[in-house]
């Protein structure tokens, strides 16, 4: 493990700012846990006329090493009650993470 | 001649209340400058907004034919990606059916004509809720005495 994904891992496991989570493969499968940093970024959407929209954007970094395959869209991942589908894949540049934009399904 | 309501307020207010009588499951607003929060404000949503206001009298001797524009921004959610675009289709065509060659019955005013309109579903890296809005554009003619712009 090298000193950044030690520092990834150590991030997840941190109750302060990790959180469990469980992933799907869109292929289906067994629900798998995973640690998940999550983020919601809610901002102003370029709109159309002179009212515009604002919605929140639900983002989770996960390592890649906790999944049995590499995360691509039409995956799900759950937490509290809530179930996303992941809509975009984002690897960092040494393949360590990876940040997953999602849709709330339900 | 002169009034209390002005023509174009008589005419947005005619739209307004003609959207939220025929659309009683749509929250009808006017004129908000706040932006629509697609995940805590009740969709589906209508913002009504005045535009241009053009004035021509060369229709008619005495009177000035004016055409008051508006927009209308559509706001619509749902539990999938096609089923917000199939929302923010049918929000858009209940629109259209509700004011499109509609003629108020406040004196002075005419009748409504579509201009068209723009579709926008958000993308997921802004919304994690499927969402999306619409623009759509409207004219409305409306006829007052020269220089006299009022409805009452």
């Amino acid at each position: 493990m090298t000193a950044f994904d030690a520092a990834m891992a150590t991030l997840l496991a941190d109750p302060n700012m990790g959180g469990d989570a469980e992933w799907q493969a869109a292929a289906g499968g067994a629900w798998q846990p995973v640690r998940v940093l999550l983020s919601t970024p809610a901002e102003l959407v370029p709109g159309l006329g002179a009212t515009s929209g604002r919605a929140i954007a639900v983002q989770a970094t996960i390592r890649a090493a906790d999944l049995t395959q590499p995360p691509r869209r039409g995956d799900l991942l759950r937490w509290a009650g809530s179930t996303y589908r992941v809509e975009t894949v984002e690897p960092d540049p040494l393949g360590l993470t990876c940040r997953l934009g999602l849709a709330r399904i339900s | 001649m002169t009034g209390s309501v002005p023509l174009r307020e008589a005419g947005l207010a005619a739209i307004a209340q003609r959207l939220t009588s025929i659309m009683p499951g749509v929250v009808v607003e006017r004129a908000r400058r706040a932006p629509v929060d697609v995940d805590t404000d009740t969709l589906p949503r209508l913002i009504l907004r005045g535009e241009e206001w053009q004035a021509d009298e060369t229709e008619e001797p005495g009177l000035t034919h004016y055409r008051l524009a508006f927009s209308v921004t559509g706001f619509a959610s749902a539990s999938t990606d096609l089923a917000a675009e199939q929302a923010l289709s049918l929000l858009h065509a209940q629109l259209v059916e509700a004011v499109a060659g509609w003629t108020p019955s406040t004196p002075g005013l005419g009748d409504v004509a579509e201009q068209g309109a723009e579709f926008s579903l958000y993308d997921s890296d802004a919304s994690a809720r499927p969402a999306g809005e619409f623009l759509a554009r409207f004219s409305m003619l409306a006829i007052g005495p020269s220089g006299g712009p009022w409805a009452s």
